[in-house]
């Protein structure tokens, strides 16, 4: 039932094209003959770039979050905000959606997106996966979909540029903090191909099934 | 990085998933291939879709949705300005004449691409996907799929303005002094965004080829 050289085998998701990418060599990425819809490259450790750039870009957002990103001094007061504080501000303000929204796009997604990614990670590496891991796929790819921190990050440059011309703008240590959030976090994205986590979970899927067999046999 | 593109003839749309006369269908979850007779994936146990349900239908709702929020955008101010008592309002294209005006033309810039010129190419574009083969305009593929990823790349960073906004919002809190509230039009942009993102989503470009045969 299970054909190793079927692995190799792919469905454009773009054009429905039936590709047979074969064994890829190493800095080599495959892409469909027909419309160029990228399938997999292969880096070597991807998995394990993915989880450590993943770890520190979690670590770098818990960093980002204990101090002020930006202290802005207008004729003699000073004023420094958080980022909690940016949708807290704005949660006083009575801007209820816009501040929810601020919470789940700065914080609240990034934080849980480097969660899950270093989880299935650790799960691939620990060899404890099931058919059911590809729901959390699943559902880091509609994450995936919803993720603006970076572009938050240039929402943030922006202003700074505007305020410059009025006030006198520092940036705080969480500045730094969330720029390299931004850097960790789009790494660990590069590194995270969809075919190649499909096919560690299928291959151990499938190796547990061969193991269990292989016991009700001996029995 | 060298690129091993796989040359080979290029293939008619009817033969493109098919293998030894049996027609294949991909998981798009757990890539695997298909059977095009499975309801369910026989590895991940997911529903089977062949293409994306009602996706031009939907797309089409989203774009009309995304439209109907874009008016009070750009009527509505984004932010209002208390300075020393006096408010001031500003619309997305009032601040982006503003900027221009104190010379900062590269955030001008970046603000009119993004916000207003942007969006209006978005909807074109998402037009000519879903409405393309109604009006008869003929694209190939090869362009419709670029078009599509296009879209699809563009769409998130179109909310940079309602970051500027509430970040502005959060930080110019000096009471008297000057203060920037976020207005109306925030939010109705921030709906404008998620609804032409959604849009952009809907779409199954598998459906650009089967239009081609």
């Amino acid at each position: 039932m299970y054909d190793r050289s079927s692995d190799f085998r792919v469905i454009c998701h773009e054009c429905d094209l039936l590709v047979d990418i074969g064994q890829l060599p190493e800095g080599c990425k495959a892409s469909c003959p027909r419309c160029g819809y990228i399938f997999t490259r292969s880096v070597s450790n991807a998995l394990d770039r993915m989880l450590i750039f993943a770890l520190t870009a979690l670590i770098c957002l818990l960093f980002s979050n204990l101090f002020a990103y930006v202290n802005l001094l207008v004729q003699g007061q000073e004023r420094q905000i958080s980022l909690l504080e940016t949708a807290q501000v704005l949660f006083e303000l009575k801007e209820w959606a816009l501040s929810m929204f601020m919470l789940v796009i700065i914080i609240g997604l990034p934080a849980f997106f480097t969660t899950l990614i270093s989880w299935l990670a650790i799960a691939i590496k620990l060899q404890r996966v099931s058919p059911r891991t590809i729901n959390l796929m699943r559902f880091i790819g509609y994450l995936r979909f919803w993720n603006m921190a970076e572009i938050f990050f240039l929402g943030i440059l922006i202003s700074m540029v505007k305020v410059a011309s009025l006030a006198h703008i520092e940036v705080g240590l969480s500045f730094w903090a969330y720029a390299s959030f931004n850097i960790f976090f789009i790494a660990a994205l590069l590194n995270y191909d969809k075919l190649q986590l499909a096919l560690a979970i299928r291959r151990i899927a499938h190796d547990k099934h061969a193991d269990k067999q292989a016991a009700t046999h001996a029995i | 990085m060298i690129n091993t593109r796989i040359n080979r003839r290029p293939p008619t749309p009817s033969e493109a998933s098919s293998l030894h006369g049996q027609q294949l269908q991909g998981c798009d979850d757990c890539c695997t291939v298909q059977p095009a007779t499975n309801e369910r994936c026989s590895f991940c146990q997911c529903k089977l879709h062949a293409r994306k349900q009602n996706s031009l239908q939907r797309s089409w709702i989203f774009l009309v949705t995304a439209l109907i929020f874009y008016v009070p955008a750009n009527m509505l101010p984004i932010m209002t300005t208390n300075q020393l008592g006096k408010a001031t309002y500003s619309t997305i294209a009032g601040g982006v004449l503003l900027l221009w005006e104190q010379g900062s033309y590269l955030i001008a810039l970046i603000i009119l691409v993004a916000s207003l010129l942007v969006p209006i190419a978005k909807f074109i574009a998402l037009m000519t996907l879903c409405l393309g083969k109604k009006l008869g305009i003929y694209r190939a593929p090869q362009n419709k799929i670029v078009i599509y990823r296009a879209t699809e790349f563009v769409g998130r960073w179109s909310m940079v303005d309602v970051f500027v906004v509430a970040f502005l919002a959060s930080l110019i809190q000096m009471g008297n002094l000057m203060s920037v509230y976020p207005g109306p039009a925030a939010l109705a942009f921030a709906g404008m965004v998620f609804f032409s993102m959604l849009a952009a989503n809907s779409i199954d470009p598998k459906l650009f080829w089967d239009d081609d045969e």
